[in-house]
């Protein structure tokens, strides 16, 4: 059974600071030939998307303390935060998923809870290469 | 005459369920929303759902169309306001909003085929030196 209200809130807010696995993506040619496709781009091109981090988030957030509040997810929103030079065909990426925060709001259809994600992707030398922002919601 | 990019752009995209099933292989978002009718209906959506992430997908193309590669991007934001839904004609839209120095902001939206904006957000561009210069 799922809930809104105080006490699945509470469990969200408990879960502030929980982790994901730490992954390890490497831009492959294949990979990006598929998203390239999927997102009406030439897949023979080998520009690397602005977006091709979003296929290394984990959607929607594996997150358990999530699935007891409201029955599903909505997306609110994405920002990206681009540090030294642009990814490339090859490049390796490493990252986490973090959840930092947690409110509620009243919809429309009832009580919502708006969840931010960050995940630091990171290069094999630990420098910098995107920061990722999600506003996720659960109703 | 000059070959300075546009101040305002858009392109229409209509992702079809192939479309959506291509978009949750490639990036791995295979929440069931984006496929799955019942799913989706028993969540209170019509209809199945375009990911949000692939939206932000098309408005980062025109962001990268624009400037053609001679600088690079800062940041790209997107808050997402109202569904879009497959089969439905989704115009992506982008303006410059603000020019100082070699930095130029962009203004990015989504409008569905009644005119709603489904997705607000914004760009900021750090242009070459020589970017927009008529020298």
């Amino acid at each position: 059974m799922t809930t809104t209200g105080t006490p699945a809130l509470a469990g969200l807010e408990a879960a502030i600071g929980w982790e994901g696995p730490g992954r390890v993506d490497v831009i492959e040619r294949r990979h990006l030939a598929d998203y390239r496709r999927a997102t009406g781009l030439d897949p023979e091109g080998t520009v690397v998307p602005l977006t091709i981090c979003a296929c290394f988030l984990s959607e929607p957030p594996p997150m358990p303390a999530a699935e007891a509040y409201g029955l599903g997810w909505i997306n609110g929103g994405d920002r990206f935060e681009y540090a030294g030079p642009r990814l490339v065909l090859g490049d390796e990426l490493r990252s986490r998923l973090r959840f930092t925060a947690v409110t509620e709001k009243q919809g429309r259809s009832g009580s919502l809870a708006i969840l931010t994600f960050e995940t630091e992707f990171t290069r094999p030398d630990g420098s910098p290469a995107v920061r990722h922002v999600g506003t996720r919601i659960r109703r | 005459m000059t070959d300075a990019p546009a101040e305002r752009f858009e392109r229409t995209h209509t992702a079809t369920l192939r479309t959506l099933v291509q978009y949750a292989g490639a990036s791995g978002d295979f929440y069931e929303m984006h496929y799955d009718v019942p799913f989706a209906q028993e969540r209170g959506h019509a209809e199945l759902s375009v990911h949000g992430l692939l939206k932000t997908a098309w408005l980062g193309q025109l962001v990268d169309d624009w400037f053609g590669g001679h600088g690079r991007v800062v940041s790209f934001e997107v808050s997402y306001r109202d569904m879009d839904y497959r089969d439905r004609p989704v115009t992506c839209g982008g303006e410059v909003t603000r020019r100082h120095g070699t930095t130029v902001e962009l203004a990015l939206w989504t409008e569905d085929a009644d005119g709603r904006t489904t997705t607000t957000g914004a760009a900021v561009i750090e242009l070459d030196d020589h970017s927009g210069s008529d020298a």
